[in-house]
């Protein structure tokens, strides 16, 4: 095997340092900081926040892929059949369609065909023609709910576990509890639609009142991968090379007589993981190496919709198959979006269901089945966790006069696949409509607990100090994993 | 699924109900909707929890069913059974209720229907009014809360001035004290202490030169008279009542004339303002008699928090504002977390959850909701330039009644409350004036906290200060006193400070000077092994801490060093040039941002406009305060992004070529430089390495004289506004003299979101030479570019480009030669070729005797050039990374041979490795940490 470019930088820059006659200490990306709780440990037992931690209890996860549908597909024309809604279609009823506010509304049956599929006879409709294939692996909840009906706070609930805004999101509480396994990327990546980011940005995978480090790292699509990641053009990367050795150099002259400080040795130690990182993010991203069978299966030949809000099923394609590439190299939390912006360049299906369908469904069928078979096939399923949903649902009453469905948190489906769940299952009802769970309801405090049982992780154990409580990702009201779905 | 849904077929109701439907959850719905304040506002007046008329209760679904003397009020699911509709359609003359006025039509329908539907009810709810913290166990406060630390008076000073108090428990512990610090140390310390920024050189010199004995303490005067004192220490305060200048959630729309609120604070540090004075203009600056414009200003306090203009539930959203106030105020001026006894009694804290409603009550009034855009809201003040500025607004004097909420439900009102202070402090009850304009409330708690005998406010506050001189608190935990909280480390000398505090009339520039004049301050920060053992983490003092600086201070002494730094005071702020990577996170991207000039941009970080759900990369990575709430310390991180970000971040790269612009004017750059960046010269071994590293970079600089790069910086979709703000010069970044930008076409606009057409993105078009035939050189691209193309013959038709187009494909795989003209493309040759894009390719692209040529990468195309096109410049386009020549030269009829764009200067090796240095030198552990 001939030497990795990585590698031969490494040479020639440890050839730099021995000019200079510096050291250097291996340490993780995230470094160092002061204190988890605002300097209360000693200067002496610095922590490195994402350094391994064990699970709380054992559990098959290692790693977890978050398909986040922003927006709120439409459960009762996906996986949440209704046939009583299909009979009752046109028929006026009283309903809940914002807080507190009950509105004359007319019933709307789902134009999509419904079939069971698998030895599990789990119920997808035509939507999703690729992912029908997959129901056996899946554990389908159909009975979630939330609390709120408008997009800025569901989506800050779905994520950070509270519709006020300031809390850190659930994959700044994995990478918390569990730390990273590899010490040359972020703990947890998010990567976004090109249409935009979701309602209400950063906020979704912001830290809160945790350190900066446990907070999403986006990576994009086009151009720099990582906020800053290369030199500008006119630097080569022996250049930087150098100049990082220069820097460690003139840092250690200025560590003699300061050596008990580690933070200065830490500090040192992130110049060379940026280094490294120059390497290892661009190599986790890029995917010419693999084979054209496997970037089949991810639909990246795949022509795009018809609609012109459509895109090519290529970019989600491309990014479950580099969330599969992250989780081998050992990163925690994979969030991957589809939709952007607002109304129909997401699931936010107001003006016209079907339309929306039209254009999102064959953006992630062939990508999201193409990711469990793949998973699958390389026995990766059995350690990864893999999320489907979100931030709520819809209403199965129309909205305007283009066949739209409003928000609706008061039911709506979500599915979990692989590491410890318990597959080819339908858990939970809404009524005969699709409004309401009613049959084995669940928060989706709930549903987080469950990610972090899965995850091994107690959520009631995994807490941070800050305004004077123990902070929980599930909050005060008490929660516990959904054993229904756990295999 | 039979029972889900209840059909309604009510033959007493007006036939366009009778076909409807409602499911259960949405019963709970009508009935908190229509039937709970129905029931509250007629009937529980007499059949509440104090009279029960008749033995009738109405307060919860039990009762209601029990009934009283004449049987169960209702049937559910039969109306026409039900004695309550029989009373309130005064069938039976015996029977009207409520006597003394007929419920309304509607009213009379509401209730038959929630009867008909089986009289809905919230599950677990026992009776509506009263109840849950009656039932459970009573709050009571123990002679141990009593005796705890932080509620007792402040201690009886002693002689002994405060080192004293530190020496003794230092020899009590068996430590050493470090010797003072040298004056080189003490005067960066004291410079980043007080103003946040370095000294010069020449002030360092003069500092360490001066015989004056007194000469620290002229100094710290001086410091401290210095505008940049206020604009540092000012910026701590904004830390800690959660500053920004935006809403937060979906729209983070402005709060307009917040910054008024950040200049009052600015200028409160300046003048010294008394800090009693300072508690009571925030909290109650409208309701003081001499409160002024300052006072209303100062009550921006309340309106600063996240506010979500589209609450799912109204109703507990303006009890999540209020909460927010209460929360901030208490932990803030008190250092107590009451927040935690909104939906029960405090964990750890003598607070009960009555004692937290009593303190809502001093609040609420207050409207934190008042629309932003709502522009009656705002009060003009009167000072000079007038303006507008976000102040505190009441609902009128008449207060509105507080009622305790059960677990903190905003729908299940408890017993009702009056504003009073927590038990725990003995306080008696607060004596409230009202206002014209408010209840007056806020004046008597804002009294309160601003008492001398507070056993809080002055601890609170000489603790962060004692903080922000140290790096950590005598109580560790500043905005939490209580049991959860660290215990002080020495309550003796906290309790000194306290009292030094109170005695001289609240003067936090007092506190600095005595701070600053302790042994235990001007102590060296060295390590020492025995002491370490004892005393890691330095609580009792013997040496100064290491401290790296915050994120403002990082940004702030670059723009200093290079030179550049706008003291430009005061105003709505700068808005920090954006990557485009960052923009491209929002559902809106680039919405409510917009683009500063540059000499603004270089103006100090607290005046960088702070919006909620767009933080500027560079101060978030460097662990910026989080904004949604009180932050009394910020984490201090040590992460790979920091060094990622001032190795290639775009800010040190440009103060980096300042930097070294200055120091070359100097006979001896690299000690110039070192003076400029850490006011010192260089030492004999640093010039080794110095010397060392500059001769590596000239040999590498000097390959790459010929080149210039053009770097796309923009996401995908953009919000048309910011669209439209962004110069052009930012889409496609290259090199400025001599060159015109365009944006490229966009198009979309759905939502006011454009997306780039990456068949025409953003481009560049030489001014000079005009005409030209032929194109050669180098290129290269990186292995994020996918496309990029040389126009020859080319102009700007709007936002594309007419002409040639000579194509270079990574993603596709293609090269081609095609030819633009409005809305046509023409394809006049093409052929697939991998082209390895992050290697330096020769290239040259022309026309010749009516033929065009395109040579790269081992390809060579040829077509029919046709008519020439009206274009006389050459152009350039590359889409999603750079496009890098080395040695680009045009062939024109005019000149005899090729002229070379951008011909290197003989120099550019030399000044391109000493702006690295000088890049270098940004990066330094010395740079980022004061001693």
């Amino acid at each position: 095997m001939s030497l990795h470019p990585a590698q031969i930088d490494a040479q020639s820059r440890r050839k730099f340092l021995k000019v200079f006659g510096t050291s250097m200490a291996g340490l993780s990306l995230s470094g160092i900081f002061d204190g988890s709780r605002v300097f209360a440990a000693p200067a002496s037992a610095l922590l490195n926040p994402l350094a391994p931690k064990p699970q709380h209890f054992p559990a098959k996860a290692k790693a977890c892929i978050y398909l986040y549908l922003y927006g709120g597909p439409s459960q009762m024309d996906l996986f949440d059949y209704k046939p009583e809604l299909q009979k009752r279609s046109g028929k006026e009823i009283q309903m809940e369609i914002r807080r507190r506010d009950l509105r004359k509304s007319v019933l709307q049956g789902s134009k999509r065909e419904f079939k069971q599929h698998g030895k599990s006879g789990l119920w997808c409709s035509d939507a999703f023609p690729n992912i029908a294939g997959h129901m056996d692996k899946l554990s389908v909840i159909k009975s979630l709910y939330m609390d709120s009906f408008a997009h800025g706070s569901a989506n800050l609930q779905m994520n950070c576990g509270r519709v006020r805004q300031g809390h850190p999101a659930l994959g700044s509480w994995i990478a918390h509890g569990l730390g990273s396994t590899n010490a040359d990327l972020p703990g947890f990546v998010v990567m976004l639609d090109p249409r935009g980011g979701p309602i209400p940005g950063a906020a979704n995978w912001a830290s809160g009142y945790m350190p900066a480090a446990y907070q999403g790292t986006v990576l994009r699509a086009l151009g720099n991968p990582i906020l800053n990641l290369k030199p500008n053009a006119n630097i080569t990367h022996t250049m930087q090379g150098d100049k990082v050795s220069a820097i460690n150099a003139f840092n250690e002259l200025h560590r003699r007589g300061r050596e008990s400080y580690s933070q200065l040795s830490a500090r040192i130690a992130t110049y060379d993981l940026a280094y490294q990182l120059h390497t290892s993010a661009p190599e986790a991203l890029d995917i010419s190496g693999e084979d054209e069978k496997t970037k089949d299966l991810y639909g990246l030949r795949l022509p795009k919709g018809d609609h012109n809000l459509s895109i090519p099923p290529a970019h989600f394609g491309r990014q479950c198959l580099i969330a599969r590439r992250l989780v081998e190299r050992g990163v925690r939390f994979v969030q991957l979006y589809s939709g952007g912006g607002h109304q129909q360049q997401n699931w936010d299906a107001h003006n016209g269901v079907e339309e929306n369908l039209r254009i999102h469904c064959p953006e992630i069928d062939q990508p999201i089945a193409g990711l469990l078979e793949d998973l699958e096939r390389r026995g990766l399923l059995e350690e990864t966790l893999v999320v489907w949903g979100g931030e709520f649902g819809r209403q199965p009453v129309s909205q305007g006069n283009k066949g739209g469905r409003d928000h609706n948190p008061k039911g709506f489906t979500y599915w979990l696949a692989g590491a410890g769940v318990k597959a080819g299952t339908s858990y939970g009802e809404t009524d005969e409509l699709g409004h309401e769970a009613v049959v084995n309801r669940h928060h989706v405090r709930d549903l987080h607990a469950t990610i972090l049982h899965l995850m091994g992780l107690d959520h009631e154990h995994l807490t941070y100090h800050y305004g004077g409580l123990d902070q929980r990702l599930t909050g005060v009201i008490p929660a516990r994993a959904i054993d229904g779905v756990l295999g | 699924m039979k029972g889900l849904l209840i059909a309604l077929a009510i033959a007493v109701l007006p036939g366009a109900l009778a076909a409807q439907e409602v499911s259960r959850g949405d019963g709970v719905v009508f009935f908190e909707s229509k039937i709970r304040p129905l029931l509250s506002g007629n009937c529980f007046k007499c059949h509440g929890a104090k009279k029960q008329k008749a033995g009738l209760r109405l307060d919860s679904r039990a009762r209601i069913l029990k009934g009283g003397e004449s049987g169960p009020a209702i049937a559910p699911g039969a109306p026409d059974k039900s004695l309550m509709i029989e009373a309130v359609t005064y069938k039976n003359s015996d029977l009207e209720m409520p006597p003394k006025k007929k419920l309304g039509k509607r009213q009379v329908e509401d209730l038959t229907r929630w009867i008909a539907m089986g009289a809905p009810w919230p599950e677990g709810e026992g009776p509506a009014i009263a109840g849950d913290s009656q039932e459970k166990k009573q709050f009571e406060i123990t002679a141990e809360d009593r005796a705890y630390w932080a509620f007792q008076p402040l201690r009886e000073r002693s002689e002994a001035r405060f080192d004293e108090i530190i020496d003794a428990v230092m020899a009590q512990k068996g430590l050493a004290p470090n010797p003072p610090a040298s004056r080189t140390t003490l005067i960066r310390r004291a410079y980043f202490d007080l103003i946040g920024l370095p000294p010069t050189y020449e002030e360092a010199q003069a500092f360490v030169a001066d015989p004056d004995p007194e000469a620290f303490g002229k100094l710290v005067d001086r410091l401290l008279a210095r505008p940049e004192y206020g604009e540092r220490w000012g910026r701590h305060w904004l830390d800690v009542v959660r500053f920004a200048q935006s809403n937060g959630y979906e729209r983070d729309d402005e709060k307009p004339n917040a910054w008024r609120y950040r200049d009052y604070v600015i200028a409160s540090f300046n003048e010294d303002k008394p800090y009693d004075r300072f508690v009571l203009e925030q909290i109650a600056g409208d309701e003081l008699p001499d409160g002024g414009d300052a006072g209303w200003i100062a009550t921006g306090f309340h309106r600063l928090g996240v506010w979500d203009d589209e609450p799912d539930d109204k109703r507990a959203a303006e009890f999540d504002g209020q909460d927010d106030i209460l929360k901030t105020t208490t932990e803030t001026f008190l250092g107590l977390t009451v927040g935690c006894a909104r939906c029960h009694d405090h964990m750890f804290d003598p607070i009960s959850q009555r004692n937290y409603y009593e303190l809502i009550a001093f609040f609420r009034n207050v409207r934190p909701y008042a629309h932003p855009r709502d522009k009656t809201k705002g009060h003009i003040i009167r000072g000079t330039g007038g303006g507008e500025a976000l102040v505190v607004t009441e609902q009128g004097a008449d207060p509105i009644d507080t009622h305790v909420l059960i677990r903190g439900n905003a729908g299940r009102p408890a017993e009702k409350v009056e504003p009073k202070f927590p038990g725990i402090f003995g306080a008696g009850n607060p004596k409230v004036t009202p206002t014209e304009h408010s209840a007056g409330r806020r004046l008597a708690l804002a009294k309160w906290i601003a008492r001398k005998d507070n056993p809080l406010t002055a601890r609170v506050m000489v603790n962060r200060i004692w903080q922000f001189h140290t790096g950590r608190g005598i109580v560790a935990t500043p905005n939490d006193f209580g049991q959860a909280g660290h215990p002080p480390s020495n309550v003796a000398l906290l309790d000194w400070l306290a009292a030094e505090f109170v005695e001289k009339g609240w003067s936090v520039k007092h506190l600095h000077r005595v701070i600053m004049h302790s042994r235990a301050w001007q102590r060296s920060s060295a390590p020492n092994a025995a002491n370490e053992a004892r005393d890691p983490g330095n609580l009792h003092h013997w040496r100064a801490n290491l401290r790296r600086l915050e994120s403002e201070g990082i940004r702030d002494a670059i723009l200093k060093c290079a030179g550049v730094l706008n003291p430009e005071r005061g105003g709505r702020g700068f808005f920090p040039a954006l990557a485009g990577e960052v923009v491209a996170g929002a559902s809106k991207p680039g919405r409510n941002w917009q683009w500063s000039p540059e000499d603004q941009q270089r103006r100090r970080s607290v005046y960088a406009f702070v919006k909620r759900t767009m933080l500027y990369p560079f101060f978030e990575i460097f662990d910026y305060a989080n904004t949604e709430g009180s932050l009394g310390a910020r984490p201090t991180t040590t992460v790979a992004p920091q060094a990622l970000l001032l190795l290639n971040g775009e800010l040190v790269a440009e103060n980096a070529t300042r930097l070294a612009e200055r120091a070359r004017k100097d006979s001896d750059p690299v000690a110039a430089a070192f003076r400029l960046v850490l006011s010192r010269d260089p030492t004999t071994e640093e010039r080794a390495l110095a010397a060392s590293y500059l001769a590596a970079q000239e040999v590498q600089q000097r390959a790459l004289a010929g080149q210039f790069a053009f770097n796309p910086d923009y996401p995908p979709a953009l919000f048309k506004d910011y669209h439209r703000n962004l110069p052009a010069g930012r889409f496609l970044r290259g090199p400025k003299d001599g060159w015109q930008y365009s944006k490229g076409r966009w198009t979309g606009g759905y939502e006011e979101i454009l997306n780039v057409d990456p068949l025409n993105p953003p481009f560049a078009l030489l001014e000079s030479p005009r005409n030209a035939s032929a194109a050669s050189g180098k290129l290269r691209m990186s292995e994020v570019t996918k496309h990029a193309t040389l126009h020859l013959k080319a102009r700007p038709a709007g936002d594309r480009l007419d002409g040639y187009e000579f194509l270079i494909d990574v993603g596709a795989g293609e090269i081609a030669i095609r030819r633009k003209e409005g809305d046509k493309m023409k394809v006049l040759a093409r052929q697939d070729a991998m082209v390895a894009g992050s290697s330096l390719l020769p290239f040259a692209a022309g026309i010749n005797e009516g033929r065009l040529y395109f040579d790269v990468a081992g390809v060579h195309l040829e077509a029919e050039a046709g008519e020439a096109p009206e274009g006389e410049q050459f152009g350039v386009a590359t889409f999603g990374g750079p496009l890098i020549f080395d040695g680009l030269a045009l062939t024109t009829p005019e000149a005899a041979g090729a002229v070379v764009v951008h011909p290197p200067d003989p120099d550019f090796a030399s000044r391109r490795a000493f702006e690295e240095f000088c890049g270098m030198l940004f990066n330094l552990n010395e740079f980022v940490y004061i001693d």
